[in-house]
């Protein structure tokens, strides 16, 4: 018995030294260590859906250690890119900033979101920040389509009978820290967490830097037979024409053309029923909203704008907003919410596809945000009494 | 309970903590029953499944019993008849569905083993090669927790004699690098290598089935096989290894089935104990049989052929109750048929000693484990496939198709085979460790593979794919 206690305690000793000589080499060679704080999501070059929920893994624990009240966004990929934290906190003195909105998600995968952020975040100062829920009508795709869509998810996880969302797959990769939180909720050691967090950080840099096909077993084999290093990965070309497209103007029929094929991308997204969006998300939407306000958050909703030959092209919207109105209506009344609807507000050319913002314009749209919230006190717990619903729209819908 | 999860680990500790503190019969009569029992309670889906299992071990205590006592000509098959007859229940085998119960019997999981470990000791009860088992003893063969899952195939004579040693076992230095060695090869096997394969196994099948791909389909083919291996023989490992902390001493279950020269010679290094048994007990006892009830020379080649035939045929059909296996059994049969005839009839045509000399040129060696390979990714295929899912292959991909993805198939091996025949002596490491060294390096470089992977990839494998026989 003393032989096998012994080889194992040298087996993991031998272990503990392999992975600190290939967390030198990575900082060494790549000589980068990833943001921390403010909490972030979105990398460039974009990294893929499941590395950006791992990232929400692994970083929402550091929000245990907040001293200021924070404005967190939560939401989709154009709150992701339209209000970036660095922004927001210039525009908000006194506050911090963290996005957490993920590509993709829908209403189920940011309720798991907010579920992280919760067991992490100090109570105190949870009741003295806000939370931007941000919504387009694509996060409303009810869980059997989007968990189960061939273009996003793997035909190995397709065919499990449970679903699992990026956040699922996320917590997948890093049990460590997943296992941690449960361990100990928000109360973990620091210096465990240090070393966690560390370890998982370093394998982050490392595999956003290998070929997509390497790092996403899961995806088709034609992906990883298509793989050719001297082209672009597929988000790297993708914000190369971000670039091209940010710096030409938009003139005739050039991004609705591509539009096109997005618009496509979308119906495939929203399960192919136009003119129906579930009432399954909007469920969900109402559990995230209590679970806020129980958990002392300040809760904002923005419908995010989309430019309009999107707003005409699609089926989807007039329904969602419908539905969306009618979800709020008791929320806004009871002024347990505050209600921001952007559709309309911003210019066409503002928008680099149908629905993301220009790089330029990042800016703009996070002035638009915090000039809709009520930062007047570092201690409110009620929520401010001139809080309405505010409607920028110039043709307004009410 | 899978044999990859924390649980399996925490129960192999713990038992193996508790057998090594313990001394003398405690551990034969005690302590290794009551884990057998606990791990069949851990990996069976419910008491139902245990108790059926049970039952399949009491049955077969009374039928060594019985055969051991009464020497009747009549009653050994009949009992042999009611044991398998019994498996088929219980295994709810296709045409014994008419029964009104067999819907309500839950999945019992290592029961074709338990099986052929029964068979074979009624046999060698009956033969006197074997004594009558006690119960306990009988008990600890067939439920040995070790083996429950899969195998390997153990000989209840084997058992016996370890279960006897079990009182003076005392676990040293050696076997505790080996057996942590294995296990570590075990689970980097299993966790890691099986995963990547089993992905790129799906992913194909799943291109397939889109598109109707040969290609898709002999890759699909190919990266199945290769899953199985890892699959298999990882858990192979982990038991074996297991097996030396504990004082078992566990047959080998592969043999470098890579380097496997023809279909035959496959066999005969891939899952070793179970074609050993069939071996043992069905391909010469029915040699043995066609020879006195037909005992003409001219039919020798007859013999062997519908020996090879019949045996195959149920090592397929033995993987499970369905139409695929059936299906499976006859392309197995087919395979070492032609094989055997193939191997004859050169031999005869060509006289012993040009046959030899062309049995032992490396090009013809090339030539014979090429397609030797390519022709068992394509006779397992139903292992993985239902019946409805082959003919939706077939109609799909058409003759041509599959004339193609046979093709391909054999491109493939031939481009893969010659690299398993590379000397050895190029991937031999140039330096020697002291086996405490060795083995303390051999378990960090998996935990690291491990980590790395699991970070990687956003699922870790592990399951056991022969666990559903």
């Amino acid at each position: 018995m003393i032989y096998l206690g012994q080889r194992i305690m040298l087996g993991v000793l031998c272990a503990a030294i392999m992975i600190l000589i290939i967390h030198a080499g990575i900082r060494v060679i790549l000589r980068h260590r990833p943001a921390e704080w403010p909490l972030q999501t979105l990398t460039r070059p974009r990294s893929s859906f499941v590395d950006e929920a791992t990232r929400v893994v692994l970083y929402t624990s550091q929000l245990a250690h907040l001293k200021r009240p924070m404005i967190l966004v939560v939401g989709g990929s154009a709150a992701q890119e339209g209000y970036l934290p660095a922004n927001i906190v210039q525009l908000a003195p006194g506050f911090d900033s963290h996005n957490l909105a993920l590509a993709g998600p829908n209403m189920t995968e940011v309720e798991q979101v907010l579920s992280e952020v919760v067991k992490a975040a100090p109570p105190d100062i949870m009741r003295r920040s806000t939370l931007v829920i941000s919504l387009t009508y694509a996060m409303f795709s009810p869980d059997s389509v989007r968990w189960r869509n061939p273009d996003l998810v793997s035909a190995s996880e397709i065919e499990k009978r449970e679903l699992a969302t990026d956040i699922d797959r996320g917590v997948m990769r890093c049990p460590l820290v997943y296992n941690l939180k449960v361990l100990f909720g928000r109360d973990s050691p620091r210096w465990l967490e240090r070393i966690v967090l560390a370890h998982y950080r370093g394998y982050l840099e490392l595999s956003r830097r290998l070929p997509s096909g390497i790092t996403n077993l899961h995806l088709p084999l034609r992906r990883l037979w298509a793989f050719d290093p001297r082209r672009p990965r597929a988000h790297e070309a993708d914000a190369a024409a971000e670039s091209q497209r940010d710096q030409a103007p938009v003139q005739g029929g050039g991004p609705q053309a591509e539009g096109k094929n997005q618009l496509a991308f979308l119906d495939r997204f929203m399960g192919g029923q136009r003119g129906a969006v579930p009432i399954e998300q909007f469920e969900r939407l109402m559990k995230i909203i209590d679970r806020a306000r129980k958990a002392g958050f300040h809760v904002v909703v923005v419908n995010m704008p989309l430019p309009t030959w999107h707003l005409n092209a699609t089926s989807y919207f007039t329904p969602y907003h419908v539905e969306l109105n009618k979800t709020l209506a008791p929320l806004i009344r009871g002024q347990s919410v505050v209600y921001v609807d952007l559709t309309g507000t911003v210019p066409d050319d503002a928008f680099r596809d149908s629905s993301h913002p220009k790089e330029s314009e990042a800016m703009n749209w996070s002035k638009v945000l915090v000039s809709h919230l009520d930062l007047s006190g570092p201690e409110f717990i009620e929520p401010a009494k001139n809080r309405q619903f505010v409607d920028l729209r110039p043709n307004s819908r009410r | 309970m899978a044999i990859t999860s924390f649980a399996f680990l925490g129960f192999v500790i713990v038992y193996a903590s508790l057998f090594n503190l313990a001394r003398g019969q405690i551990r034969s009569h005690f302590i290794f029953p009551i884990a057998n029992l606990i791990f069949l309670w851990l990996v069976m889906p419910n008491v139902t499944a245990v108790w059926g299992f049970l039952l399949f071990v009491f049955v077969v205590w009374i039928a060594t019993h019985v055969v051991s006592r009464l020497k009747s000509p009549i009653l050994y098959p009949i009992t042999i008849f009611m044991i398998v007859f019994l498996f088929g229940v219980l295994k709810k085998y296709q045409f014994l569905t008419f029964l009104p119960f067999i819907s309500g019997i839950p999945r019992i999981i290592g029961l074709s083993y338990v099986l052929i470990r029964s068979l074979q000791l009624i046999v060698d009860v009956r033969d006197g090669s074997a004594t009558k088992p006690a119960l306990l003893t009988l008990f600890n063969f067939l439920v040995a927790w070790p083996t429950l899952i899969s195998g390997p195939i153990q000989r209840f004579q084997d058992s016996e004699s370890q279960q006897k040693a079990m009182a003076t076992f005392e676990l040293g230095e050696a076997a505790v690098d080996v057996g942590l060695r294995r296990i570590a090869r075990g689970f980097l096997f299993l966790l890691v290598l099986a995963e990547v394969f089993r992905i790129q196994w799906l992913n194909l099948v799943h291109l397939e089935t889109q598109q109707s791909a040969p290609v898709a389909m002999a890759g699909a083919q190919a990266a199945f096989l290769v899953h199985l291996f890892f699959n298999f023989s990882g858990y192979t490992d982990v038991v074996i290894g297991t097996g030396y902390l504990v004082g078992l001493n566990l047959p080998e279950n592969f043999d470098r089935p890579w380097l496997s020269t023809s279909f035959l010679d496959f066999w005969s290094r891939w899952h070793m104990t179970m074609s050993n048994w069939f071996k043992a007990y069905v391909f010469n006892p029915l040699l043995l049989f066609l020879f006195e009830r037909w005992p003409d020379a001219r039919l020798t080649e007859i013999h062997g052929l519908i020996a090879f035939f019949i045996t195959f045929f149920l090592v397929g059909l033995w993987h499970g109750p369905t139409t695929a296996f059936i299906i499976c059994g006859l392309l197995l049969g087919l395979g070492a048929s032609v094989n055997h005839v193939y191997r004859t009839y050169l031999r005869r045509w060509l006289g012993k000693s040009r046959f030899d000399r062309l049995c032992a040129d490396p090009r013809y060696m090339l030539a014979c484990a090429i397609l030797g390979l390519a022709y068992i990714c394509f006779s397992v295929t139903p292992l993985w496939m239902t019946f409805e899912e082959i003919l939706t292959v077939v109609h799909a991909l058409h003759l041509s198709g599959i004339i193609i993805a046979w093709f391909a198939l054999i491109g493939l091996s031939a481009v893969v085979v010659p690299l398993f025949h590379l000397p050895s002596k190029w991937f031999r490491v140039p330096f020697s460790l002291s086996p405490r060294w060795a083995t303390a390096l051999q378990v960090g470089a998996v935990l690291v593979a491990v980590d790395i992977y699991s970070f990687l990839s956003p699922t870790l494998g592990g399951a056991l794919f022969y666990g559903r026989f």
